[in-house]
């Protein structure tokens, strides 16, 4: 592991003054599962590494007029332990469960798992789903993005140099809404996806009055599959539109071939998730498989 | 080299070191002399270098010696001796979960950090637990076995005598 300067500062403020000062050549370092390993070979070598870890005001979750807010140092092992995202947000509480295994969870944290982003990123996807925004503050200005407006490339956002990701929200999904994730590894722990979706439909009736759809590792970053949701919207879905939003959700990903699967297979089983998840969410007949479920 | 003065305990002791910010936990830990924490993978896969950190199961890996300072590291070392087996020791041992032996410090502490947590675990909890931990030589079934005993006779110990 190549040297680097190490600075721990104890609030946001001096974090903000320590990589003002620091020029370009600085990383932050949250829960470390990624950065460390990055570190050690050689995919990053900067000057100077600012350890956020120990900003206590940026670890909270909370409810706060039908908004949900997680500062960013929450970990992964944090949203599972929370009766509010696992009620509130079960999307994203599914996701914290296929998440890595438990000495990760454990460290990884929610804004390290976004600024890190990868198209593979566990925290991401359900995030996407829930409309999140995300808040970036430097020491003159903050300034809130969208997360479908976050990811610019392959592990490559829209935070630019002296700007520290603090929050993510998102809107308490209604009573009518229903949720679908899948990912799709390997194996059950420790896999980076092959692709994963996850959804949200808000219901009217029989009707979908609103869908978000999310795929992760079929683009160079987490996506959303907006030609698809505008398919479902104002129609009462049934397996031939659940068949067809798959196959517009697969034409959106632009999968590559790597370690892990195919591009092929993985522009496939986009389109097998998205359609199974519609089907199993919606509970429509003519759906004979099924997606095993969490703890299966 | 700039060295950074930390300072922290393991197993209840406390140590002092330099260590460039550069340097893991994992390998501070092993130059300290704490060679039961093993080194497998190095990016946080394998789960053989698993300490506790304050209480918490972290691949040692990916923490850096000097984010360590202040806190409280347990090894595997301060679960038990030759001569006072901790039950899970005793109970890896009884059940044959050990062959080679290089993922049992942090299967070990894995299995401690659950029943810490939560002292009895269903059988799936218990494969949850240790998800994050490798074994190339036994296949799982006889660790998992291990700490369902454990578990059991934990049962049977706290039930009041009638």
């Amino acid at each position: 592991m190549r040297e680097f300067d190490f600075l721990a500062p104890k609030t946001l403020n001096a974090a903000l003054r320590a990589i003002e000062a620091g020029g370009r050549n600085y990383k932050l370092l949250a829960g470390g599962t990624n950065l460390i390993a990055d570190l050690r070979d050689g995919n990053v070598t900067p000057r100077l590494v600012v350890d956020v870890g120990g900003i206590s005001t940026l670890k909270y979750i909370k409810e706060e007029k039908g908004t949900i807010k997680i500062g960013s140092l929450v970990t992964i092992a944090d949203l599972l332990n929370s009766s509010v995202i696992k009620k509130r947000a079960p999307v994203l509480w599914e996701a914290a469960y296929n998440f890595a295994g438990p000495m990760v969870r454990n460290r990884a944290t929610v804004g390290g798992n976004l600024a890190d982003a990868s198209p593979a990123a566990d925290s991401a996807i359900p995030l996407l789903a829930l409309k999140a925004q995300v808040k970036l503050q430097s020491l003159k200005e903050q300034r809130t993005v969208g997360l479908d407006k976050f990811f610019t490339g392959y592990r490559k956002t829209v935070i630019k140099p002296g700007e520290v990701l603090t929050e993510v929200t998102f809107p308490v999904p209604g009573h009518d809404t229903k949720h679908g994730y899948y990912k799709l590894g390997r194996r059950n722990a420790m896999a980076i996806s092959v692709a994963s979706v996850a959804m949200m439909l808000g219901m009217n009736g029989q009707a979908c009055a609103d869908a978000c759809i999310a795929l992760g590792a079929v683009a160079p970053i987490p996506l959303r599959a907006k030609k698809a949701e505008a398919l479902l919207v104002g129609k009462a879905v049934d397996e031939g539109l659940a068949r067809k939003c798959g196959e517009v959700a697969a034409a959106s990903a632009k999968p590559i071939d790597d370690i892990r699967a195919s591009a092929e297979y993985r522009r496939l089983m986009c389109e097998v998730l998205v359609r199974r998840i519609l089907s199993q969410t919606l509970a429509l007949e003519g759906e004979v498989s099924n997606l095993p479920r969490e703890g299966d | 080299m700039r060295r950074i003065p930390v300072q922290f305990t393991v197993n209840g002791r406390e140590v002092r070191g330099e260590f460039p910010a550069h340097r893991t936990l994992l390998h501070a830990l092993r130059e300290l002399g704490f060679t039961e924490v093993k080194n497998g993978c190095e990016k946080g896969d394998c789960g053989a270098c698993t300490v506790l950190l304050d209480g918490q199961a972290v691949n040692s890996c990916l923490v850096l010696a000097v984010q360590a300072q202040g806190r409280e590291v347990t090894t595997v070392r301060a679960l038990g001796t030759v001569n006072h087996l901790h039950p899970l020791q005793k109970n890896f041992i009884e059940q044959g979960a050990i062959q080679c032996g290089f993922c049992t410090p942090g299967m070990l502490l894995s299995a401690k950090a659950l029943l810490d947590k939560n002292p009895s675990p269903t059988r799936e909890e218990i494969q949850a637990a240790i998800s994050g931990n490798l074994c190339r030589c036994t296949g799982y079934v006889r660790i998992i076995d291990a700490i369902e005993a454990t578990v059991a006779e934990n049962k049977k110990a706290r039930k009041p005598r009638s």
